[in-house]
């Protein structure tokens, strides 16, 4: 359904002296050459640390960045090359759920006229159908419709998500991008919403993007799980025994149990300030087996047993 | 051992145009010396008002029943003068937002040093901005040396650099990191942590945790947080809280291997989706703080709810050295 083929997205400086000397090519390198399919139906977890560019990724798939370079395909049309009225058309296939609730909400809007919008946009029905498709929504995201006439302060943080939910499936997706839908919500909420996803994701037929940087919720959900390491996706597979098949080391860290005090915490933290002096796999100087030529030469994603792809020189 | 921190019955309300929000409904909580608890709860259920309120920063609440016993003092009862001697000093904070905590124009060891003289003057603001008691660098140097030896951030980063930098310039683990050593400065008697490890990816949480972890049995910590992990890593006994009172506190590791009171075990089965297994069903909403239902809060969504958790408020029934405030451990839930 969706083919994403070496995704760049690489953000330029123009300000700044001192920050041009740092990284004299003046550019970071957010999303650098990305490629996964996700198949109808299937719901692709992707996990990574703040900052390793998971969001940008969705991003730029979605043209709300322009790609470096790359390509993306949705049902084998290019995404980047459409035309105004072509992407009007995917805009109301492609649908994606944000992070922050708060931000994503217009504060002066009523919930009635938050969900209305998109069909007004697409010219939906009329009026009254328009009414009765968010009176519908309402129900399915299990909200009471007194909420219609409110506004999005009024709501806890897990009303406003199920609203977001809501505005998101309003126009029949196929596939839904959802980034960190769950961040900042309590697990009880966690819990109620991720039902409620996974429930109109059967009642709908939806394909899921699922950005997370829990684990737990990413291999509770997923069918297949990305995991990406300053831009790049060093392990793609099946969510199927995630936890004993995964090989990348990056991923055996995220899987760790919290460390007991004694030891020193390994810091995985993302530093784009180093990126300019790296050749090599960009874990190397963390990776407790690290070889000279992990040092050297940038590892490429590579199939070890069909299904798994991981780009680590030792994996085999 | 004996008890640094004794909340009774602490009644919290909020004057709204909507109603009378009661945010604390009759709190009971011990915190000994040099011991760490954990409050868990979902949010809205009166954690960040608790803290609050022993900090007597719950403005515009107003504490209407119940007293804060510090050391003997009841804090509920202090004024605002004698407060700020508490405040930073005796209990320090550290907040849960990292980003906006620390003051962007000055720089780390510019705000660092401004607490450690505020220290050193007892508290009192005043007399720290008329400069009783003016500090040397050297001096300065010195404790906040100790300070992060103590966190062993002097092996992390180089401390030289990092007093040197503005808080936008570091990353959100070194902010939170920041933030706890300021509070250590002050050499307080109880340190309270709200939300120490959400808004942080898992890298930072588990460093954060092993620092929570090394000051554990040196100071008197209150974590405050719905991360099972965060407190069963960290804290020696847990209070789950719900609608504003204490449903369940005992000792961590026994609350968290048989949990008694049912909504204790709805957060604990919602912590972790297993891979296969469906998810627990949660029938519900969060509670309206204005509009309590009669009885125990829980029990329009209690599966096991009696006849007699509508009518009657549950005390606290001891079972094993846990307290869970359920009639299921009473009279009733016996027979």
């Amino acid at each position: 359904m969706i083919q994403v083929q070496g995704l760049k997205k690489h953000f330029r400086f123009r300000h700044g002296l001192i920050t041009r000397l740092r990284h004299p090519d003046h550019v970071i390198k957010a999303v650098d050459g990305v490629s996964f399919d996700i198949k109808e139906g299937e719901t692709l977890g992707l996990v990574g640390e703040s900052g390793c560019g998971k969001t940008t990724l969705a991003k730029t798939m979605l043209r709300l960045h322009l790609p470096t370079g790359g390509r993306v395909l949705y049902r084998g049309r290019d995404i980047l090359s459409m035309g105004k009225k072509e992407l009007k058309a995917l805009r109301r296939e492609v649908q994606v759920i944000f992070q922050d609730s708060n931000s994503t909400l217009d504060p002066r809007m009523t919930l009635g006229s938050i969900l209305e919008e998109p069909l007004r946009i697409h010219h939906v029905g009329n009026r009254d159908l328009r009414k009765q498709r968010v009176a519908e929504m309402m129900e399915k995201v299990k909200l009471s419709p007194a909420f219609l006439s409110r506004h999005p302060s009024e709501l806890s943080g897990g009303q406003r998500q199920r609203i977001s939910i809501g505005r998101a499936l309003l126009l029949e997706p196929r596939f839904i991008v959802a980034d960190e839908p769950l961040a900042g919500l309590d697990p009880i909420v966690s819990t109620q919403l991720l039902d409620l996803m996974l429930s109109l994701k059967r009642d709908y037929g939806l394909t899921y993007l699922f950005i997370s940087h829990d684990l737990d919720t990413v291999a509770y959900v997923s069918d297949r799980i990305g995991v990406m390491y300053r831009g790049k996706i060093v392990e793609i597979m099946n969510a199927e025994r995630f936890e004993s098949r995964a090989r990348h080391p990056y991923t055996r860290f995220l899987l760790t149990p919290a460390p007991r005090a004694s030891e020193p915490a390994l810091d995985g933290g993302v530093h784009f300030r180093d990126q300019r002096s790296e050749s090599g796999c960009l874990f190397s100087k963390k990776c407790p087996h690290s070889t000279q030529l992990c040092a050297e030469l940038s590892p490429p994603l590579r199939e070890i047993v069909p299904g798994h792809q991981v780009a680590c020189h030792l994996a085999d | 051992m004996k008890e640094l921190l004794k909340v009774r019955d602490l009644h919290v309300v909020f004057e709204t145009p909507g109603g009378l929000v009661q945010a604390n409904r009759g709190v009971n909580l011990d915190v000994k010396a040099n011991e760490a608890v954990g409050i868990m709860g979902e949010s809205g259920c009166g954690k960040t008002v608790l803290f609050l309120s022993l900090l007597r920063l719950q403005q515009p609440g107003k504490i209407v029943q119940g007293c804060v016993l510090f050391d003997g003092r009841d804090l509920a009862r202090l004024g605002q003068k004698e407060m700020q001697r508490i405040r930073g000093s005796q209990i320090a904070l550290v907040l849960q937002d990292h980003a906006t905590a620390l003051n962007p124009s000055f720089t780390v060891g510019e705000q660092l040093g401004e607490a450690l003289v505020i220290r050193k003057n007892g508290g009192d603001l005043w007399r720290t901005v008329w400069g009783q008691h003016k500090l040397d660098d050297v001096e300065v140097r010195r404790e906040i040396d100790s300070v992060l030896q103590d966190l062993a951030l002097g092996d992390v980063v180089h401390v030289d650099k990092l007093l040197d930098k503005y808080p936008h310039q570091l990353s959100g683990g070194m902010r939170q990191r920041v933030l706890i050593a300021m509070a250590l400065l002050a050499r307080p008697r109880l340190l309270i942590a709200d939300e120490p490890t959400t808004a942080l990816d898992r890298a930072t949480q588990m460093q954060t945790l092993a620092l929570f972890e090394r000051l554990r049995g040196r100071t008197a910590m209150l974590i405050i947080s719905h991360d099972l992990d965060a407190i069963s890593q960290t804290c020696d006994r847990v209070a789950v809280m719900y609608g504003g009172s204490i449903v369940e506190r005992g000792a961590a590791a026994e609350v968290f291997a048989n949990p008694r009171h049912p909504y204790t075990r709805l957060l604990l089965s919602c912590q972790k989706p297993r891979r296969g297994e469906s998810l627990p069903p949660v029938s519900g909403d969060v509670l309206d703080l204005i509009d309590f239902p009669p009885g125990c809060s829980f029990h329009p969504r209690c599966s096991q709810a009696m006849s007699v958790c509508s009518q009657v408020k549950p005390s606290e029934f001891e079972v094993e050295g846990v307290k869970v405030a359920c009639h299921l451990f009473g009279e009733e839930g016996r027979s």
